[in-house]
């Protein structure tokens, strides 16, 4: 029968077919070894705190006539001395042993050279295979790395860089001089580069009349000729502090092997751990670096997970498969329940703002939108004695005191943080002096009533919340939740959800005529955030340019005294708070649990998207 | 035979070459790969001296000639975000997926099976109308919170797998059972009626009343009819599992092909995205040829059709 | 046509759709539960702003995730708990019926009816439209339709016009522009057969119009096969809608939708399970049902289609 036959002949070619799929199949990978549990009752909280800066600082104030005109030169020598960080655990024998596995929801794929680096690679690249010129301590403290000790000429225009001796890069690719140095620099401002922040590191590091020049294998002379005498050497893309630290990659090495091929395959640095295998999105594994010059780890390998689910990273934590791992704040109530668990905690990690754009008070033909004032935030007379002014000032006042910040914090962050009222200042506010008790918003709706009343919106209004994701816990959401607030007092959002990239050119064309959420890392000084996004000249903008703001800072950025420029910093403060052109929302801390088999380690605070240290993680006893 | 055979052909090529530009077109309409490359204070410049170095500042007809040209040359372009050819990208997942393909396919049928012929056996029963139910579920509720829940019952409660990942020879049970209990409910659904249609005709009716046993009767002839419509149903289901994997294997970290789908789109990765959707409609295309010239070599009839 | 587009359909001769004695005994055999939820889903969809005990779009943050009345016993907080912004759940899945009813109804009835026209048309004229829009089908079914869904939704979602219904009315372009090759298949297979029959041959020598002819002897014999497809294609529209909101390219926040809210809770799933969970279920039941009813109603309609997924 046809019916027969047609069946059998289809049953025999299907399983042939298949036969031949199946020898496409691979066997799973090999199994690791399995992590042994040790369950321990204590659990214990580490909170790390800021503390005061400690500089020591010399100033010659120098009055020199020249024709017409008063120069003031202002004399700083600076003399920073190495304070390495000490674990608090007793020490561990130098024999290496175990593997750590610790998961983050994004790893990317190979970026082995400081010019393809973005983020997150810019964080986890510097805490394993390579370092950077700079670290920081458990305080947030600039400490020594790779450069070990550097000090600024009498004028403050050239800075002597002393590298650390011995430091050999890894699989025998020779010792870290100053070449190495010079040649990542270079890489990281090439064309094609990722990287951001660069007009301060060219003004800095490729100053005009200036620059970098090796004076020896281990001495770098940065010449800021051009740039004027520069007090934040330390602050951009040079230590892990703010997020972009240059990796110190390999001269030779990378030379050698060709640019883009150095890119992705054989990373060699002179971190404490090599780089053994990179599976994109999967795992990256690592082992420890014998006599390491700094610090030998105490684990021998360590695999770094890429598990973008929340929910998969917990399970697996849970399960004993991860040491540490990003986690949700969420996720705290759950993996408080495991036995053995303790949490590692950086406060300070982030601070979250709400961007009030449309705030362009400086005369500039070159934008493609005007300044529409008839949006009721926005004055049309920049004048800031002006009715208008105040007009606009007590609507976006009320929008400020009508969020109830300490429920937000509560709530949307599990209480890990704490309601912020300067923006930018976070991790600074000893510096604030009195300003700390009078710069608070207080959460009071009926006076944000009689606010909008009085300027004149009692009906309220619209305006439209873009909810712009960032990488601290509950930006999205602390911008739901202000809509929700705000319909208390009339205030009526249109939510729209966008990734950062694709909201970024609003914030460099400064088109966007409502607001977003966003947030911050912890800052060398708050002056950092201002010159960045809140001036004309900043790439990006936080939705106000001013002829004050343009005024007082860049005085600022030329103040090489701290105390002086501090108190520019603190003059801003109050203007931007008075004002009400942003509107800071809370402090965040980073929380990473620690399994069973680890045990808490003193952590560079505090922008702590990835973990550091990681060669001081000691066993669990 | 052969005439049918190149008029497929040629079909099977223009088809695939629609797709080509369909996937073009959409993946730069999906977004600006630049802008997520590069850090959030970077200058403007920046970003067009990266866009040009990857060729993106040339015109839409320029990039799809040099697109074109590449896949005449057997290679897909380099993944923007990577840097890493695409075909070698793709090349080093594709087992991966194929592993969990093949898995899901085994679980479907051997739970979907044996349940199919009982059903059939036992048909309007409390066992028929239970397996049907279990195995809907595995059609109806949505893949990603099925598979989270299975993860934390048996990997993290039990104990019995690993959660994630694809490390350990165990690994493959959760994210194949995800994806597998989706096609149960079908399996069963075919083996069932293939079963009571065999069941029902006359040359059983004639066994039977021959006096041929009736297990001997259900082994012998019932079973043997019953495999082969889930057997052909497996090529359809390749579209499913592709969907299907993309779910899977974000939630279990399963290094695959559909977690690379996600992640070119995700990043706006052009070359990325085009290499894995085009890998995608070659598989489902050139399954559908194989089996249409199958059953064209059976059937005369569909050859003149 | 080949056998490759439609698996395990049997062709064997066309058995009348009504016969009263079929009806009686397919309606004794009436899945009652199915239909029950259903109407109760359709209910909840239709009466939301009466039944639901909670705004759906506003929460208490001070009761952000508390656990559902159900698993803690106490009856004065909410039945089916809060989510991570204080929502009342139970409200938010009563209002989640009507959203995801209208999304497959509207994708259903766009993506039939161009679906419909594209298979009667394909099916009888056959010739070179019948060429070029198999090519279409093929070229739909190639494209991996998450992978689509979720670029279109990405790149356009946010731009697509209001009046259109923002993002949520684009992804039913999408489905729609998928699901209109189920139908078409279908239809087509079915008008092929039909065209072959004698009371069609006859119209034609009648002078009956070629859309008369579509219309009132051809269409009524495909109506059965659209009902069931159409009922089982329901549960599909939701579970991709859910997929596409992990994904995330699903109908956006706060919009109360069970797929989207699955999605939103999935990080909470070991803690706060009931956030994920309770909508998850909702869509679960609803698919089931959907399901076990299309059977039925195929098994009273036309057995003929029994093979069909």
């Amino acid at each position: 029968m046809r019916h027969n036959w047609f069946k059998c002949t289809n049953v025999l070619v299907t399983t042939s077919a298949m036969l031949i799929l199946m020898l496409f199949a691979a066997c799973g990978g090999s199994a690791p070894p399995e992590p042994v549990v040790v369950v321990k009752e204590v659990v214990k909280e580490v909170v790390v705190e800021k503390e005061v800066v400690k500089e020591v600082v010399k100033e010659v104030p120098k009055e020199v006539v020249v024709e017409k005109e008063v120069v003031k030169e202002v004399v700083v020598e600076r003399v920073v001395v190495a304070t390495p960080t000490v674990a608090s655990q007793p020490p561990e024998t130098q024999e290496p042993k175990g593997v750590l596995n610790i998961a983050y929801s994004q790893v990317g794929p190979p970026k082995f050279t400081p010019k393809v680096a973005g983020a997150p690679q810019t964080t986890i690249n510097v805490a394993t295979v390579w370092e950077s010129m700079w670290h920081s301590d458990a305080q947030g403290e600039t400490i020594p790395r790779l450069v070990k000790e550097w000090s600024a000429s009498p004028d403050g225009m050239v800075w002597t860089l002393k590298l650390q001796e011995g430091v050999q890069f890894h699989k025998g690719k020779g010792e870290f001089t100053a070449k190495d140095l010079i040649f990542s620099m270079n890489n990281s401002v090439e064309e094609g580069t990722v990287r951001g922040r660069l007009v301060q590191t060219k003004l800095i590091f490729f100053a005009k009349e200036g620059g970098m020049r090796a004076v020896d294998d281990h001495t770098v002379e940065v010449d800021t000729s051009g740039s004027g005498p520069r007090f934040d050497l330390t602050w951009y893309a040079t230590s892990a502090l703010l997020t972009g630290a240059i990796q110190i990659a390999s001269k030779n090495h990378v030379e050698a092997l060709g640019q883009d091929k150095a890119a992705v395959e054989d990373a060699i640095g002179t971190g404490p751990w090599e780089h053994i295998e990179h599976k994109t999105s999967e795992v990256w594994r690592l082992a420890a670096v014998e006599d390491h010059w700094r610090k030998t780890p105490n684990f021998a390998e360590l695999n770094i997970w890429e598990i973008s689910e929340e929910s998969t990273r917990v399970a697996n934590f849970q399960a004993g498969k991860l040491d540490s791992m990003h986690m949700s704040l969420e996720s705290l109530p759950v993996l408080k329940k495991i036995e053995g668990v303790k949490f590692m905690r950086l406060a300070g990690g982030g601070q979250t703002h709400i961007n009030i754009h449309g705030q362009m008070y400086v005369d500039r033909p070159d934008l493609a939108n005007p300044r529409n004032s008839d949006l009721p935030w926005i004055s049309s007379n920049p004048d800031t004695a002006s009715d208008e002014w105040d007009r606009a000032r007590k609507v976006r006042q009320a929008m400020s005191i009508s969020l109830d910040r300490q429920l937000i914090v509560d709530s949307l962050v599990s209480g890990e943080g704490i309601p912020n009222h300067v923006f930018g200042w976070m991790g600074f506010e000893s510096r604030l002096g009195a300003l700390k008790d009078t710069l608070v918003y207080k959460f009071d709706p009926e006076r944000a009533r009689q606010l909008l009343a009085e300027a004149r919106y009692a009906d309220g209004f619209e305006i439209d919340m873009a909810l712009t994701t960032r990488p601290f816990p509950g930006t999205v959401q602390m911008g739901e939740v202000a809509c929700t607030m705000w319909e208390e007092v009339g205030i009526r959002c249109s939510q729209t959800r966008s990734a950062m990239s694709a909201f970024r050119p609003k914030f460099v064309d400064r088109s966007w005529e409502g607001l977003n959420t966003h947030g911050l890392g912890p800052l060398p000084e708050p002056l950092v955030t201002y010159s960045s996004a809140m001036v004309t000249k900043g790439v990006i903008n936080y939705g106000i340019e001013h002829p004050f703001l343009e005024e007082k800072i860049t005085e600022a950025l030329a103040t090489f005294d701290p105390e002086a420029r501090f108190q520019l910093q603190r003059e801003i403060a109050q203007w931007v708070f008075d004002n009400a052109v942003i509107l800071p929302m809370y402090q965040v801390n980073w929380v990473f649990p620690i399994g069973p088999r680890i045990d808490l380690w003193d952590m560079a605070c505090c922008d702590a998207r990835t973990l550091f240290d990681l060669e001081h993680i000691p066993h669990r006893r | 035979m052969q005439r049918f055979l190149v008029r497929r052909l040629i079909l099977t090529v223009v088809t695939l070459w629609l797709v080509s530009v369909l996937v073009f077109g959409m993946a730069r309409i999906s977004g600006d790969p630049t802008t997520l490359l590069i850090d959030d204070y970077a200058s403007a410049q920046t970003l067009t001296d990266l866009r040009s170095s990857l060729g993106l500042d040339k015109s839409w007809p320029e990039q799809y000639w040099i697109f074109m040209k590449g896949i005449l040359h057997g290679e897909f372009g380099e993944s923007i975000v990577q840097k890493q050819p695409v075909g070698a990208l793709i090349q080093e997942r594709l087992v991966a997926t194929f592993h969990l393909g093949i898995a899901s396919f085994v679980f479907s049928m051997a739970v979907g099976m044996p349940l199919g012929v009982l059903s059939a056996i036992q048909r309007g029963s409390i066992f028929d109308n239970v397996s049907k139910v279990i195995a809907l579920i595995g059609q109806s509720a949505p893949p990603f919170w099925l598979g989270i829940m299975l993860m934390f019952f048996f990997a993290v409660k039990l104990g019995w797998v690993p959660p994630s990942g694809r490390q350990e020879a165990s690994s493959i049970v959760l994210p194949a059972v995800t994806l597998g209990w989706f096609f149960v409910a079908a399996n069963l659904r075919l083996v069932r009626s293939a079963m009571l249609d065999v069941m029902d005709s006359e040359y059983i009716k004639l066994a039977r009343a021959k006096g041929v046993p009736s297990l001997q009767v259900i082994w012998k002839h019932a079973l043997r009819n019953a495999l082969i419509p889930p057997l052909t149903f497996a090529g359809i289901t390749l579209g499913a599992l592709i969907t299907g994997s993309l779910v899977a294997e974000t939630v279990f970290a399963w290094p695959g092909l559909g977690q690379l789908a996600f992640m070119a789109v995700r990043d706006s990765d052009y070359p990325l995205l085009q290499g894995v959707v085009i890998t995608f409609a070659v598989f489902y295309l050139a399954t559908a040829f194989l089996v249409d010239i199958l059953y064209a070599y059976i059937d005369p009839r569909i050859r003149y059709g | 046509m080949s056998p490759a587009e439609f698996p395990g359909v049997t062709l064997a001769p066309k058995r009348s759709a009504l016969s009263l004695n079929k009806l009686m005994r397919g309606l004794r055999r009436w899945p009652i539960l199915p239909v029950l939820l259903l109407s109760l889903v359709v209910v909840a969809g239709v009466a939301a702003p009466w039944i639901a005990p909670e705004n759906p779009r506003k929460g208490d943050l001070r009761a952000r995730m508390s656990p559902p009345a159900v698993s803690t016993g106490d009856t004065q907080s909410h039945l089916l708990g809060t989510d991570h912004l204080g929502r009342d759940i139970l409200s938010r899945v009563i209002y989640g019926a009507r959203i995801s009813l209208i999304v497959a109804a509207i994708t259903l009835v766009t993506g039939g009816l161009v679906g419909v026209v594209l298979g009667l048309v394909s099916g009888y004229y056959g010739g070179w439209i019948d060429e070029v829009i198999m090519r279409l089908v093929d070229i739909a079914l190639a494209l991996p339709l998450i992978l689509v869904a979720l670029v279109m939704v990405v790149s356009v979602g946010q731009s697509f016009p209001d009046a259109l219904g923002g993002q949520t009315g684009l992804i039913v372009v999408v489905l729609a522009s998928w699901i209109w090759v189920r139908f078409a298949r279908i239809v087509r297979g079915e008008v092929l057969q039909l065209k072959t029959m004698d009371y069609v041959a006859l119209a034609k020598v009648a002078g009956a119009s070629t859309p008369r002819i579509l219309a009132v002897h051809i269409l009524p014999g495909v109506t059965n096969t659209l009902i069931v497809v159409a009922t089982l294609q329901v549960g599909w529209v939701i579970l991709v809608e859910s997929t596409l909101s992990f994904l995330g390219a699903g109908v956006p926040p706060p919009t109360p939708a069970w797929g989207s809210m699955v999605a939103e809770g999935r990080d909470y799933l070991a803690g706060a399970w009931w956030i994920a969970t309770m909508p998850g279920v909702a869509i679960l039941l609803t698919v089931v049902s959907l399901n076990l009813f299309g059977d039925w109603l195929r098994d009273v309609l036309d057995p003929r289609l029994r093979q069909l997924e």
